[in-house]
């Protein structure tokens, strides 16, 4: 009775175990991890979102405050061409490949962020 | 018994390690940059909309480029020839900034009257040359020539500039924002929050994990990183706005000694428990001598820590900074 016991608890233990696993290899398995978006925002509201994984050569006119920025966005990497502001910063920065460099035209309170990927730290300074 | 354990203890861990976290809000647009706030605890509208607004207001009044209507700002200030009624954040703000740059420590190396060396910088260098030394001389020479006089009477508060600098709040007016913030969230008790003002001026609350800490890490130096809460974290560089002529960088922060727009160091993070302070130290430090910045520490019995980086390598960092790597 006792042996029968404890088989039967053994049983259950490793079911247990087993759907425990199952389920953290398919979260694991399930989870975007390379996958990076680029997120436009134009005063604080998102105007455009691209998947920098499908992204072949394409050109974005993002109408900002003052005036355009234009976007080119290519596989895996975003970057402002040209932007009607005084001091193109924007421009300046290049092409951005990773989440955490940002691109601000602060003049057109345009902000572009690429997010997705293995980001791993909460903020970032420089 | 023993089999309730043992299928209990691994589900609470399993449950307790799910954080919930709140969405950052979208991206504010102040202080020329953007202004992420995240809370990690219920925070309400309230308070949520009245740190906005203190940000707000502070970045309209501290606004060098543009006027705002129905507030007298930092460019109706630079722009006027008689004395003008200001807010009270502006008036303490301005006499902030003064007595930064009249500490005896600081002095030579954080100066708000370069407003115009920064702009004529800025054009030159926007037309691919660099800033002649006679226009430099000149533009120091005014700077030093400007003051600032105050004048108080109950809730008024009057300035008046003498001499023809532009003051330029850049330096310090994210630090002093958010000091107020922070102000805000110890009278209403909220500890799980972060603030980035741009990539450099932050303040850290706690994070919703077991330690509070967060990872900080250096968008130039990508395998650095520290871990920290509860502190303000500000950080000067010459990888923001740069632009290299004839092989030479040259960055927005200006040595006030030369007025030059190159500096001695790479990127300086200070990280102490007054973001307005923090930023004036990170400013400063960017042409301080690194025995000057030893020294300031001591005066200031080791209150905030320093990481000073110079050529892709960690060129001094204060004892007990824990510079991480990956």
């Amino acid at each position: 009775m006792k042996k029968k016991t404890l088989r039967n608890d053994l049983i259950l233990i490793f079911s247990l175990l087993a759907i425990i696993i199952a389920s953290i290899v398919a979260i694991l398995l399930t989870r975007k991890t390379s996958g990076l978006t680029a997120k436009i925002y134009c005063q604080e509201t998102l105007v455009k979102s691209i998947d920098l994984d499908k992204a072949k050569d394409e050109k974005y006119v993002i109408k900002g405050l003052h005036g355009d920025v234009i976007v080119h966005a290519k596989k895996g990497a975003i970057g402002v061409i040209e932007a009607d502001c005084p001091h193109h910063d924007c421009v300046n920065v290049g092409y951005v490949y990773t989440t955490n460099r940002p691109i601000v035209c602060a003049y057109n309170a345009v902000y572009i962020e690429i997010v997705g990927g293995t980001t791993v730290n909460d903020i970032e300074v420089g | 018994m023993r089999l309730k354990q043992f299928i209990v203890l691994p589900l609470i861990i399993i449950l307790s390690s799910c954080q919930k976290e709140t969405s950052p809000t979208r991206p504010l647009f102040l202080f020329n940059t953007t202004v992420n706030i995240t809370y990690y605890q219920n925070v309400n509208s309230d308070i949520q909309n009245q740190v906005k607004g203190i940000l707000s207001n502070i970045s309209a009044l501290g606004d060098y480029y543009n006027p705002h209507s129905g507030i007298t700002n930092l460019y109706n200030f630079n722009h006027s020839t008689s004395e003008l009624e200001v807010s009270h954040y502006l008036y303490e703000l301005l006499q902030t900034a003064e007595a930064y740059n009249s500490l005896s420590y600081l002095s030579s190396y954080f100066n708000v009257k370069l407003g115009n060396l920064k702009e004529a910088w800025q054009e030159a260098l926007d037309d691919n040359h660099v800033l002649d030394s006679q226009s430099i001389s000149n533009l120091l020479d005014e700077a030093s020539a400007t003051s600032i006089t105050y004048k108080q009477e109950e809730f008024k508060f009057y300035v008046f500039k003498v001499g023809n600098a532009s003051i330029d709040l850049g330096g310090i007016i994210k630090g002093y924002a958010l000091k107020k913030v922070e102000e805000i969230y110890q009278n209403n008790n909220i500890i799980n929050y972060s603030i980035s003002a741009g990539s450099s001026s932050i303040i850290l609350g706690k994070k919703n994990t077991s330690s509070g800490l967060f990872n900080i890490g250096f968008i130039d130096y990508p395998k650095m990183y520290l871990s920290l809460k509860e502190c303000a974290v500000s950080t000067s560089s010459i990888f923001a706005q740069d632009k290299v002529v004839d092989g030479v960088t040259y960055s927005h922060i200006l040595n006030p000694v030369t007025g030059e727009a190159t500096s001695k160091w790479d990127l300086v993070t200070v990280i102490n428990d007054d973001p307005c302070f923090g930023d004036v130290l990170s400013t400063s430090f960017m042409n301080m001598p690194i025995e000057e910045i030893q020294s300031m520490e001591e005066n200031y019995s080791h209150s905030f820590k320093v990481l000073v980086m110079s050529n892709n390598k960690v060129e001094y960092a204060s004892e007990g900074l824990n510079i991480k790597y990956r």
